[in-house]
């Protein structure tokens, strides 16, 4: 039965895919995650206090982000462009004593399928483009990682919700690359839902993204 | 023989590539940065390791504190480091820059990586290693994965999978830029020559502990692989690109329990063929190089990354002899060479739980000289010394550690014999020593290592 359905899948996948114009690309980026958010800077405060430091502070870890893309373009400006992304991202905070720091990483791991539409300003051989839509994460992995001093510690599996709902929006170039088309792109995304329960704490990702459209052409031709 | 390929000149062919210099210099850029962003990913997510925990606090307190001599051992920062400058070199290479922006590519490798994508206080050794023996390594390991992938006019070979998986090998960034850029790039290739063997044979190490007597440490059977290759040929005026001539020797030996790696580069810089009207049938070769050079084991470790002026020079002896000889002089701008006290503290008695080197960093001066003699390209001798001098550099002795000089030395005399072309058998005896003066508590040293071996190989 199982086989049976998937053969159906496929070629109703396969007649679909067959009738529209689509293309695919692959993505990496390179980002600053952090968290934000009233939940947050009541986190940082108590552990200020708990941990009786002279000051706790926010701050954005490094994240990265490889994906696949499918688009399909809707008119000449137009496109639904998907990605489905596995995202390393988080955040941190750093206690500040007298004379050292304690460095606490909180991380993520999560699959990301966002769906965008992107907007295409003119046409020819380099394009720049805006693009943005909703986002929605499910946690794979999580973990707290402190460095204080030289005694480096790991604590396994935070409480974070399982699901999460993000908006992201950027702007970017694409470009030819001999046969192939290649992007940059600066993006941004901010979570709606909590990281875990009613916590207040909001991810964003501010990231730096390059990829690539294995010879297929432009989007919008 | 060594280095004679007068008879096959390099045949150079450089097509224009569709993008500009700057497009394949920007491809380079990127390449480094997802090359650097993939070996945070493996520390960060599968390694786990303290050092990948990067955040916008690291970043900043890397890139406004100071600069300090790396603590991470030998391997890491002697055989690992260059290999990733050699992949960063590979990659703005490959992408179609030139040799000099491909350095430039390196060095914002190298910069990049030790500010912004390890927690680890930037290091000046690192820098130094990372970008200069990356260079030499990453050129070499291009150029030759090139050989692989392309014909000597710079066309495609449609080459089968096992040239493909070498040249991946060698440089996955060439074979990656191979892929994405396809027939657009081409590179010029030259003819190499050589010989690889293995070897059977027996192995002795000493310690010679001033005031305290002589300890052999190692004594029994061992097995060796060693592989000789030149690249192009330094006697001709078509040179005009660092590394259009290149030697190296790697080699992989097992004595007992011990490994022994060893690997030793020159790279022709800058080169003139000088002719003498005297002797006609003789070739020299003045000329720049650069080397990079490692001897890894658990008795002595060298590192050395130099530059210095070679001279080559052949000619044949009658009708029937031909000799090739080579002398290089060089300066040691970053050495490195283990404090054995505290190497066999750390692995007999009790390593401290923080980071510590167990070995010194120097500078110093280097001598290669190599004669090597051949009989109707039937039977040759060959014999090669490698001398380093090196002055530990005081500021970056580490904890324990001690000032004062050390002197490494490497000896090959071998004979080969064609058997049947290409196959041949011979013998060799190679030694390895090193005398440590040191300056403070620390007993001066002598270290031995012999070895006598069978060999049987290939010429190709």
């Amino acid at each position: 039965m199982k086989i049976k359905v998937l053969l159906v899948f496929s070629l109703l996948c396969t007649s679909l895919f067959g009738e529209i114009d689509y293309r695919y690309g692959f993505s990496a980026s390179f980002g600053l995650p952090f968290y934000s958010g009233s939940g947050f800077e009541d986190y940082l405060d108590e552990q200020e206090s708990s941990l009786s430091a002279n000051d706790v502070t926010n701050n954005p870890i490094i994240g990265s982000s490889i994906g696949l893309i499918f688009e399909v373009p809707l008119n000449n400006k137009f496109t639904a462009h998907s990605e489905l992304n596995l995202v390393g991202t988080g955040g941190g905070y750093v206690a500040s004593f007298d004379d050292e720091t304690s460095s606490h990483l909180l991380s993520e791991i999560n699959l990301e399928l966002a769906l965008f539409i992107k907007y295409y300003f003119g046409s020819g051989e380099t394009q720049v483009y805006l693009l943005g839509g909703p986002q929605q994460s499910y946690l794979l992995l999580s973990a707290e990682y402190i460095q204080d001093g030289s005694a480096f510690d790991k604590y396994d599996g935070l409480d974070y919700d399982f699901f999460g709902l993000a908006f992201g929006a950027g702007v970017g170039i694409e470009f030819s690359l001999v046969d192939h088309r290649g992007f940059i792109e600066l993006r941004f995304s901010h979570e709606f839902t909590d990281t875990f329960g009613s916590s207040g704490f909001k991810q964003n990702y501010g990231g730096f993204f390059m990829g690539i459209y294995p010879s297929q052409g432009v989007a919008n031709e | 023989m060594a280095v004679n390929l007068s008879a096959q000149e390099a045949e150079l062919s450089t097509e224009d590539s569709d993008m500009s210099a700057w497009g394949s210099f920007g491809l380079g850029l990127a390449e480094v940065a997802v090359s650097n962003s993939t070996l945070w990913a493996f520390n960060r997510y599968i390694n786990q390791s303290d050092y990948g925990m990067i955040s916008l606090d690291s970043m900043e307190t890397n890139l406004f504190g100071s600069w300090v001599w790396d603590q991470d051992e030998f391997s890491v920062n002697h055989l690992g480091h260059p290999y990733q400058g050699a992949i960063y070199y590979s990659a703005a290479r490959s992408a179609g820059s030139e040799p000099w922006a491909s350095l430039l590519a390196t060095s914002f490798g190298s910069l990049t990586w030790e500010l912004f994508m390890e927690t680890e206080t930037p290091s000046k050794n690192d820098l130094i290693v990372t970008t200069l023996g990356g260079a030499s390594l990453g050129e070499m390991m291009y150029r030759l994965s090139c050989n692989l992938l392309y014909d000597s006019h710079g066309k495609i070979e449609k080459p089968g999978f096992i040239r493909i998986a070498g040249a991946t090998i060698l440089s996955p960034t060439t074979s990656l830029n191979n892929s994405l850029l396809g027939s657009s790039f081409h590179e010029e290739v030259a003819p190499v020559s050589g010989w690889t063997s293995i070897g059977l044979g027996y192995s002795k190490g000493d310690i010679g502990v001033d005031g305290y007597g002589t300890y052999s440490l190692y004594q029994g059977y061992s097995s060796s692989f060693s592989h000789h290759l030149n690249y192009g040929t330094p006697f001709t005026k078509k040179n005009s690109k660092p590394y259009d001539h290149f030697s190296l020797q790697a080699g992989v030996g097992l004595y007992l329990e011990q490994y022994f790696l060893t690997f030793y580069s020159e790279g022709l810089l800058k080169g003139q063929p000088l002719y003498s009207r005297w002797n006609e049938d003789a070739q020299n070769s003045l000329g720049v190089y650069m080397h990079y050079d490692f001897i890894y084991n658990e008795l002595i470790n060298l590192g050395a990354n130099s530059v210095g002026f070679g001279w080559q020079h052949s000619q044949p002896l009658g009708n029937s002899w031909e000799i090739d000889w080579a002398l290089h002089l060089g300066m040691v701008y970053m050495g490195a060479s283990d404090i054995l006290f505290l190497k066999f503290n750390d692995i007999y008695s009790e390593a401290p739980d923080y980071e510590r080197r167990t070995y010194n960093l120097s500078m110093g001066n280097l001598l290669k000289v190599s004669c090597a003699l051949d009989y109707k390209e039937k039977l040759f001798f060959d014999w090669q010394y490698k001398f380093y001098n090196l002055i530990i550099i005081e500021e970056a002795v580490p904890e324990g550690g001690t000032t004062g000089s050390e002197f490494v030395g490497d000896g090959l005399f071998s004979v080969r014999y064609v058997i049947k072309d290409p196959w041949f058998v011979g013998a060799n005896v190679r030694f390895y020593h090193k005398q440590s003066l040191y300056t403070n508590d620390y007993p001066d040293l002598t270290e031995w290592l012999w070895s006598y071996s069978l060999q049987a190989g290939y010429t190709f």
